[in-house]
C-alpha cells in the first residue's frame, strides 16, 4: 500500500512493530543475562559452564544444592514474582483504564497478605521456624493461597463496585484502594499485636516481601497460576486495547465486558494473591514493569504485556542483587522496590496531573 | 437492506425509546434528528446492542443481529461514539484494532494492507505511526471513522461525528464518511445536531421527539412545522441551490438582514 507521496503505509507499520519485538527481544536477553550473573554472584565461586553443567545435570554436590536450591531458585522466584505482578497491573491498568492501577495501590496485596497472615498464624497454614531470626515456611500452600485470595479477591469486589457505582477519577480509584489497604493493615496489625514474638518477628519479615524462604514447591504453584493467566491474557490481549479505548468502542468491536473485566481482574487478584502468599508483599513491581514499557513502546496490549513480565522480572532480580550484596547485611526484595517503586509512582501521578 | 422495528428502552422506570421504527437502504446516510434528550444516542446505542433493548429487532438482510453474538454482530454494524478516552496506541494501531472481528489470533498482512490502504485514502499515512495524544481532533475523529471502516461493516453507526469539529473539519468529516458509504456500499446511520450539515449530506431524515418517531423521510419531511414540533421553535425553510437551510425565525441577532437581502447571503452570514 502506497500512499500519493510513495510511503508504503505496510512496510512503515511492520518495521514498527519489528522495531517493538526487538525491544522484548533485548529486554528477554537482558533478562537472560541478568540470570546467568546473578547466579554467579555469592561466596562460592563457580564458573558460567560449571553453573550451566550443574542447571542441567544436578548431582549431590555441594556446589550443584547452591545452585539449584539457593541460586537458581532465587533467580526462578524473582522471574515468577516479577512476571506475576508486572502482568497483573498491566491487565489492571487496561481494564480500569487507571495508570496507576496496580495490585499494591488497589489494596490487593495488604489483603492478600491480611488473608495469607491468617491462614499461616492461626489455621496452621505456616510454620514458624526458628526461635531467634525466626521464619515462616508455608506448610499449607492451598489453604493460604485460597484465604490470600479471598481477601484479595475481597478487595477487588469493593473496587468493582466503586468503579460501578460511581465517576472515580484514576486518583480516586487509588485513594480507595489506600482506603482499602489501611482496613487490613489493621487486620494485620491486630494479628501481629496477638502473635508472640517469635511469630510477630516472623510473620513481620515475611511481610516485607523476600524471595529467601520460598520453596520449589511454592515456585511450581506461582508458575502453574502464572502460566494459565498469561495465556489467557495473551488471548485477551486485542480485548484489552479495545476497552483502552472506551466502552463503547470495546462493545462495538464485540467484547464481552462484564466478562472480560471481572474475570481479567479475578486472575490478576490470584496472581498477586500467590504471589504474596509465597513472598509476602513485593510493591510498586505492577506499576513500575507495565509503566517503563509504555514509556518506550506505547500501550498496545500485543507488546506491553509481555514486556511488563520482562520488566517485573529484571527489577525484581535487579532489587534482589541489589538487597544480597550492596549493603553489609541482606535486606528484602520488597523494602527495595518500595523505595524505588514510591518516587516513580509520585512522578507518575505529577505528570498525570500536567497531561489533564 | 436494513429494518429497525419497534425498538424500546428505558433507563429504570423512565422510558428513553418508544416502539422507534425505520428502514434503510445500503449505500443511504441516515440522519437521526431531535432535541437535546431525544433518544437519538440511546437509539444508536440499541441498534448496536450496546444497550439491550427492551423489545424490538434490528434486521439486516433478514437477520436479527440482536440475536447475534458479540464478534458477529461486529462484523455487521460497526460503532463511532460521540467522544473517546485517548489512548496511547499508534493511528496505525488504533485503526487496526477495527479488524479485531475479523482476526482468529493476530492480524494478517491483508488485514495490514486493508488498513494501509484506507489511511491513504485518507492522506494520513504521514500520521499513521504517531500515538493517538499526539494528534489534532478532527485527525483523531478521522482515525476513529477509519477504525469502524476497515471493520468492513453492513451497516455504520455514528454518533455526533462532527462534535467538537470545527467548521472545515467538519466537511471533511462529512466527505469522508459520504465516500466510505458511497463506495463501500455500507448504510450509514448517525446523529446530528446540525440539521444544515445533516441535509448536505444525507438521504433519510429520522426526527426523534420524547424517545418516539416525529417523522422519517426524504428531504421533504423537514418542515417549518416539523421544526415547530420537535425543537419548539420559529424557523424559515429557505432554499440556496435548491438545498433547503433551516433559519431560526426569531433570532433578532438577523433581523437587520431579514428585509433587504436574499436568503442566501443570510447563510453566508451564519455559515462563513
Amino acid at each position: 500500500m502506497t500512499d500519493a507521496k510513495g510511503h508504503n503505509t505496510s512496510e512503515g507499520y511492520l518495521r514498527y512493530s519489528r522495531k517493538k519485538r526487538l525491544f522484548l527481544g533485548a529486554l528477554a536477553a537482558s533478562l537472560f543475562l541478568l540470570s546467568l550473573i546473578t547466579i554467579k554472584l555469592g561466596s562460592t565461586d563457580l564458573s558460567f559452564s560449571e553453573i550451566i553443567r550443574y542447571i542441567f545435570d544436578p548431582d549431590d554436590s555441594w556446589n550443584s544444592k547452591v545452585v539449584w536450591d539457593l541460586r537458581l531458585k532465587m533467580v526462578v522466584a524473582a522471574i515468577l514474582a516479577g512476571s506475576a505482578l508486572g502482568i497483573a497491573g498491566c491487565v489492571m491498568q487496561s481494564i480500569l483504564r487507571n495508570p496507576l492501577a496496580s495490585p499494591l495501590t488497589l489494596g490487593l496485596s495488604n489483603a492478600a497478605a491480611f488473608g495469607a497472615s491468617l491462614g499461616i498464624l492461626f489455621l496452621q497454614g505456616g510454620l514458624i521456624v526458628g526461635s531467634t531470626a525466626a521464619y515462616v515456611t508455608i506448610s499449607n500452600p492451598l489453604m493460604v493461597t485460597v484465604l490470600a485470595f479471598a481477601f484479595a479477591m475481597t478487595a477487588t469486589g469493593i473496587m468493582i463496585l466503586l468503579v460501578k457505582v460511581t465517576e472515580c477519577t484514576p486518583e480516586t480509584i487509588v485513594l480507595a484502594g489506600l482506603a482499602i489497604s489501611s482496613i487490613f493493615s489493621a487486620g494485620l496489625a491486630f494479628l501481629q499485636y496477638i502473635a508472640d514474638d517469635v511469630a510477630l518477628s516472623a510473620i513481620v519479615f515475611w511481610q516485607f516481601g523476600s524471595l529467601s524462604k520460598v520453596s520449589w514447591d511454592n515456585l511450581y504453584i506461582v508458575a502453574a497460576v502464572l502460566f494459565a493467566a498469561a495465556v489467557y491474557f495473551f488471548y485477551k490481549r486485542w480485548d484489552y486495547n479495545a476497552m483502552e479505548a472506551g466502552d463503547d468502542i470495546a462493545s462495538g468491536l464485540g467484547v464481552n465486558m462484564k466478562a472480560t473485566r471481572y474475570v481479567g481482574l479475578t486472575m490478576a487478584t490470584a496472581l498477586t494473591a500467590v504471589v504474596v502468599s509465597f513472598m509476602g508483599i513485593i510493591g510498586f513491581i505492577g506499576l513500575i514493569g507495565p509503566h517503563i514499557v509504555k514509556k518506550v513502546i506505547g500501550n498496545d496490549n500485543r507488546y506491553v504485556l509481555i514486556g511488563s513480565m520482562l520488566v517485573g522480572s529484571l527489577v525484581l532480580l535487579v532489587a534482589y542483587v541489589i538487597g544480597t550484596y550492596a549493603f553489609y547485611t541482606v535486606i528484602p526484595v520488597g523494602i527495595i522496590t518500595s523505595a524505588i517503586g514510591g518516587p516513580l509512582f509520585i512522578f507518575i501521578l505529577l505528570r498525570g496531573r500536567r497531561r489533564r | 437492506m436494513m429494518n429497525v422495528k419497534d425498538l424500546s428502552f428505558s433507563y429504570g422506570t423512565t422510558k428513553i425509546l418508544d416502539k422507534v421504527s425505520f428502514d434503510a437502504d445500503d449505500n443511504q446516510i441516515i440522519s437521526i434528528l431531535g432535541p437535546n434528550g431525544a433518544g437519538k444516542t440511546t437509539l444508536l446505542k440499541c441498534i448496536c446492542n450496546i444497550h439491550d433493548p427492551e423489545e424490538g429487532s434490528v434486521m439486516i438482510d433478514g437477520v436479527n443481529i440482536l440475536d447475534l453474538k458479540g464478534r458477529e454482530q461486529a462484523k455487521n454494524i460497526a460503532f463511532v461514539p460521540q467522544s473517546a478516552p485517548v489512548s496511547r496506541l499508534s493511528v496505525f494501531d488504533s485503526i487496526l484494532m477495527g479488524r479485531k472481528p475479523h482476526i482468529e489470533w493476530s492480524a494478517t498482512r491483508s488485514d495490514i494492507d486493508k488498513v494501509s490502504s484506507v489511511i491513504d485514502a485518507l492522506g494520513m499515512s504521514h500520521l499513521s505511526l504517531r500515538y493517538m495524544d499526539q494528534i489534532s481532533g478532527g485527525e483523531f475523529q478521522k482515525a476513529q471513522i477509519a477504525r469502524a471502516i476497515v471493520q468492513e461493516p453492513r451497516v455504520l453507526v455514528l454518533d455526533e461525528p462532527t462534535n467538537n469539529l470545527d467548521i472545515s473539519n467538519q466537511h471533511t468529516t462529512m466527505h469522508m464518511i459520504e465516500h466510505a458509504v458511497r463506495s463501500r456500499g455500507v448504510c450509514t446511520i448517525m446523529t446530528m445536531h446540525d440539521i444544515n450539515l445533516a441535509v448536505h449530506y444525507s438521504d433519510r431524515f429520522l426526527f426523534l421527539k420524547g424517545g418516539r418517531a416525529a417523522a422519517y423521510g426524504g428531504v421533504e419531511v423537514i418542515t417549518e412545522g416539523l421544526i415547530r414540533k420537535v425543537y419548539g421553535m420559529h424557523a424559515e425553510i429557505v432554499h440556496h441551490k435548491g438545498i433547503p437551510f433551516v433559519v431560526p425565525r426569531d433570532s433578532s441577532k438577523y433581523e437587520h438582514l431579514a428585509d433587504h437581502e436574499h436568503p442566501h447571503d443570510i447563510h453566508d452570514h451564519i455559515h462563513g
